[in-house]
């Protein structure tokens, strides 16, 4: 784990969770649990790092970024 | 309150409705059949002497001192071995009986000390009941064997036994067995010569676990505390709740004194305390010294490096220093580069405050708690399913289980008192699985006996959890009602468990289980019919912790488990408070009440109250925080009651983390390990000081009275407001009665909470909703709180943490039973005597290959890190995983434990850590752990 971002293992540890859905649903499943959880300092730390492919992002946290928090961390009611 | 003795009505009381009715010395009194005569009479106001009968214990009959005559009964039955029958005639003065209790009450006095200690002092029974039966003389002399030249037993460091005081009433062998279930006490000898015994040896090597139910039930002064030997007798009482693990037991602080002179002489439980019915452990019996540690910190200090001396100041300069330092840094760095974390072991008052500063007054999110690193997966996994982060039943429930299934939880150990009740119930008849790696002591102890243990290995619970429901469904097990009638998600989750990866066959290779035992396990558990789920840290503490409750929830809703009495999913809590630190917002997610921050309505509530913008985004978690500090984005923190450089993991990584900011303030009792990076330390207050609520683990919310006024000069919410003041943020209340009506006027669950109902009524669990209710002991009746409970499909995802051939052992960390949590409290006091530094368990294969034998200082060394200690080969262990405790600094077991965390929440994998062992050969090693040992602070 040495040398390895914590939002880029910690986005890791998320993204296996929902590994097994069709990719939409788990982009959808990730960027859910990303915006109720992730503090907006790390949702940014996480965009630049993807936008910067930098190596070890999981590619499913790669795509969940591009698609759904690049532009918009997440929706404003974020209740369960 | 003046010091009076609790009620006894000589016999337990029965349930059911009181059908019967009986006359006792003219007074009519109605109860229940199977109803003592002993206990109607003391319902009817006629107490009857008696010495070996207590309301704690079944009857005995043994004392011959309760004889009572019955109408159309022949002689003198004893009142405490007969039942009430209807219509029965009771007398308990007559010429007759009163004869026979002044012949019985003779004998007892020709073997009892004429200058008994305990009888001056007011400790013991027997010259009371003497006087009271009317003796005047004894015929038989009183140079009866009274073990006057028995030195009795001094060992156990918090009570003494006296032979010559006791009366052999076997109260204390019988408190042993039935209250407790330790049956370590007995009765040697016949005659005189009787003495009770710890099993042929001394209280201190005894199986003796010191949780005071013998000394408790002694009706002489035998058994009795030392400090009330030392002291003399309390005067008055306050009634309050304890500190320690999440039952929340309920004690009368018995002390002497008023006011700053007060000095607590005894914790005596409290029998009308519904968590702990009058029980308790050797923690919140014994184990209150540390209030008045000379290690106790009195002031304020700060200093401007930690490198530097502290030095003492005003509570104003401290305050200023704090307020002035955390806005410095946030014009530097921004708002969010400061965050607090409340304590699990404060009030529920205390923690809303802090909670509100660090909203309101920090103008941030970044409030996490202690929970983070025990049971956040539990708040997570059970809202996922059934819509709110609690457990379901209260402890009252598992007295009509019929299958308990205890999930990697030590509850003997970590939770006593409500290990007692479990091991009762099994006494009775329920059956028990145990999934654990260690052979615990609920797998097989004194007249209990799991049906199952399952030892589960390390990091595969979510595998081994769906291998049982796969069992229960595809065997045709499930409550197809219940799941028709109440749950949603159910045919793709059905599909998904019945897949054949799921299978115990399939698994088997995964959990180290045999999947015939899974298999039985799952059926026992099916077929109840009340099956209840009890589960602890070893859920939690993984990578897959919410998945795993998530689990244990899809399992409790396939079988119907779940709404009644009996059943259940049911976190047994860490922390005293932990339950009420999450309920009352100290998540950075959630405001109070478990409300997102996102949602508007419920942050505008907070906000027209507080008169502030609320951030609408999550704030930092403790781990976030850390890692944030090291990034430079975080500079501020506020830590309440924790101490995180020792109970975190990865211990190197909390430690740069705290070198790197800039002003770190610890409210604590004690100069902990975290005050070694502080720049200002705010002195707190025990609980014997306290003012507030604790809500435990079953959401009972117990008043927290002080018994003495605060130490420090104030307390620790008063703290909190003038910090929020100083920073321009003015916060005050009058009194904690304040706070928790603000509580209930912003929180619906609470809505109903108010301190004057709890003094006037008793504790109640949340949810109350109106100042009718009196809560909620059973969530989830007739429907979920979300309305339809969710089934989820778990999939099992390995542990990035893996053994290898460099790091071939897993570690799993634990807790014991006399040390509480980092040791903080208990190891200052003599609580150490039983446990005065850490191990390590391994088992007997794994000792043997590497070298190792017991008492060997051995390296334990993980991917980031390396301790020593001692070994013990241990049969409880399986190969291949060994166990520590993190009670002491010294070890610092959290040296080892990686940054590996649960998905969901971030709770630390404290159980999975891929470590090897090695004996330290070294010199400097052995050296170490002998000077590490010898600075283990004294108690």
């Amino acid at each position: 784990m040495t040398g390895v971002a914590p939002v880029v293992r910690l986005s890791g540890d998320v993204a296996r969770q929902f590994a097994h859905l069709p990719v939409e649903q788990a982009v959808e499943a990730v960027a859910t649990h990303l915006s109720r959880f992730w503090e907006p300092r790390m949702l940014r730390d996480l965009v630049s790092r993807v936008q910067a492919d930098e190596p070890g992002i999981d590619p499913l946290v790669g795509r969940t970024v591009r698609e759904r928090l690049a532009a918009d961390p997440g929706p404003t009611d974020r209740r369960a | 309150m003046i010091l009076a003795p609790e009620p006894d009505l000589g016999t337990p009381a029965v349930p059911g409705d009181p059908t019967l009715s009986v006359t006792v010395d003219g007074q009519p009194v109605h109860v229940a059949p199977g109803t003592s005569v002993l206990r109607a009479a003391g319902l009817a106001g006629v107490p009857i002497p008696r010495l070996c009968a207590t309301d704690s214990l079944a009857a005995f009959g043994s004392c011959r001192l309760c004889l009572v005559e019955i109408d159309g009964v022949k002689g003198t039955p004893a009142s405490c071995t007969t039942p009430c029958v209807d219509g029965m005639s009771v007398a308990t003065r007559t010429p007759q009986v009163d004869a026979l209790r002044r012949g019985v009450m003779e004998l007892y006095l020709s073997d009892h000390p004429q200058d008994c200690p305990g009888c001056a002092r007011g400790s013991c029974e027997v010259q009371r009941l003497a006087a009271e039966v009317g003796v005047a003389e004894v015929r038989y002399g009183l140079g009866g064997a009274s073990h006057v030249d028995d030195a009795g037993d001094q060992t156990n460091p918090y009570f003494a036994y006296d032979p010559a005081a006791c009366i052999v009433c076997s109260r204390c062998v019988r408190a042993c067995g039935e209250v407790q279930g330790t049956f370590a006490l007995t009765v040697a000898g016949r005659g005189f010569d009787s003495r009770i015994t710890p099993g042929g040896t001394n209280f201190l090597s005894s199986e003796c676990v010191s949780c005071g139910a013998c000394v408790q039930a002694c009706p002489t002064s035998a058994l009795e505390e030392k400090a009330v030997i030392e002291l003399g007798m309390p005067t008055r009482a306050v009634v309050t709740t304890c500190a320690y693990c999440g039952v929340g037991c309920s004690f009368r602080a018995e002390v002497q004194g008023e006011g700053a002179d007060t000095q607590v002489v005894r914790m005596v439980p409290w029998k009308e305390g519904r968590a702990n019915e009058g029980h308790s452990c050797v923690k919140g019996r014994f184990a209150f010294g540390y209030a008045a540690h000379p290690d106790r910190q009195r002031h304020p200090m700060v200093r401007d490096r930690i490198d530097e001396p502290w030095r003492r100041v005003s509570w104003d300069e401290a305050i200023a220093r704090v307020a002035a330092g955390f806005r410095d840094i946030q014009a530097r760095h921004g708002v969010g580069a400061i965050g607090g974390i409340s304590s699990s072991r404060c009030t529920n008052e205390d923690v809303y405050v802090v909670q509100k500063m660090v909203r309101a007054a920090f103008g941030n999110n970044n409030i996490d708690t202690c929970a983070r690193v025990c049971h956040s997966p539990t708040g997570y996994g059970l809202n996922q399913a059934f819509g709110t982060s609690a457990g379901t039943q209260d402890f009252e429930s598992a007295d009509h289980a019929d299958v308990f299934l205890v999930i990697g939880a030590n509850p003997t150990d970590a939770h006593p008192v409500f290990g007692s009740r479990l091991k009762r119930r099994v006494r009775a008849g329920a059956q028990l699985i145990v999934a654990d790696p260690r052979r615990i002591d609920l797998v097989r102890s004194a007249h209990v006996e799991a049906a199952y243990h399952l030892p589960v290995r390390p990091g595969t619970n979510v595998a081994f959890v769906n291998a049982l429901a796969h069992v229960v469904v595809t065997e045709g097990l499930i409550d197809r009602a219940f799941l028709a009638a109440r749950c949603e998600n159910v045919e793709p989750y059905l599909q998904f468990i019945a897949g054949p990866e799921h299978s115990p066959e399939a698994t088997e290779q995964i959990t180290g289980i045999p999947a015939s035992d899974v298999r039985a396990a799952a059926r026992l558990y099916a077929a109840g019919p009340a099956s209840a789920i009890y589960y602890g840290l070893g859920v939690t503490e993984h990578s897959q912790g919410s998945t795993m409750v998530m689990g244990m929830a899809n399992l409790a809703m396939l079988c119907g488990m779940l709404g009644r009495p009996g059943v259940g999913v049911n976190p047994l809590r860490g922390q005293n408070n932990v339950q009420g630190s999450c309920d009352m917002g100290s998540f950075p997610h959630e405001l109070p009440g478990y409300r997102h921050v996102s949602i508007p309505e419920v942050r505008h509530l907070y906000e027209d109250l507080w008169g502030v913008t609320l951030q609408a985004e999550p704030g930092l978690r403790i781990p976030n925080m850390f890692d944030s500090a090291i990034s430079g984005s975080f500079r501020g923190l506020f830590v309440q009651g924790e101490d995180i450089a020792q109970s975190d993991p990865n211990t190197q990584h909390v430690h740069a983390a705290l070198e790197a900011m800039e002003l770190v303030v610890v409210q604590d009792l004690f100069l902990n390990e975290t005050a070694r990076f502080a720049h200002v330390f705010l002195p707190g207050t025990t609980f014997l000081e306290k003012d507030g609520t604790f809500t435990n683990a079953e959401r009972r919310l117990g008043r927290v009275r002080p018994v003495f006024p605060s130490v420090v000069g104030k307390d620790e919410w008063q703290v909190a407001c003038e910090i929020a003041t100083a920073m321009g943020y003015p916060m005050s209340y009058a009194h904690p009665r304040e706070i928790m009506a603000e509580i209930a006027a912003t929180t619906p669950t609470f809505a109903g909470v108010s301190l004057d109902r709890l003094d006037a009524q008793g504790s109640m669990q949340w949810p109350v909703r109106d100042d009718s209710s009196m809560g909620t002991p059973i969530m989830h009746v007739d429907e979920f709180v979300r309305g339809r409970g969710k089934l989820t499909e778990t999939v099992y995802v390995p542990t990035t943490e893996r053994t290898t051939r460099r790091f071939p052992l897993i570690l799993t960390t634990g807790r014991i039973l006399s040390q509480y949590n980092v040791g903080a409290q208990t190891r200052r006091t003599p609580n150490s005597t039983w446990h005065p530094a850490d191990v390590l368990e391994i088992h007997a294969s794994d000792a043997e290959v590497r070298g190792v034998h017991s008492g060997d200082v051995v390296e334990l060394t993980s991917r980031v890190g390396s301790t020593t200690l001692r070994a013990v080969i241990s049969e409880r262990m399986p190969p291949g995983v060994v166990y520590t405790t993190f009670h002491h600094p010294v070890t610092g077991a959290n040296v080892v434990t990686t940054d590996n965390s649960d998905w969901a929440t971030n709770c630390p994998e404290y159980k999975v850590t891929a470590v090897q062992v090695t004996v330290a050969t070294a010199l400097e090693h052995t050296r170490g752990v002998e000077a590490r040992a010898a600075a283990v602070v004294a108690p």
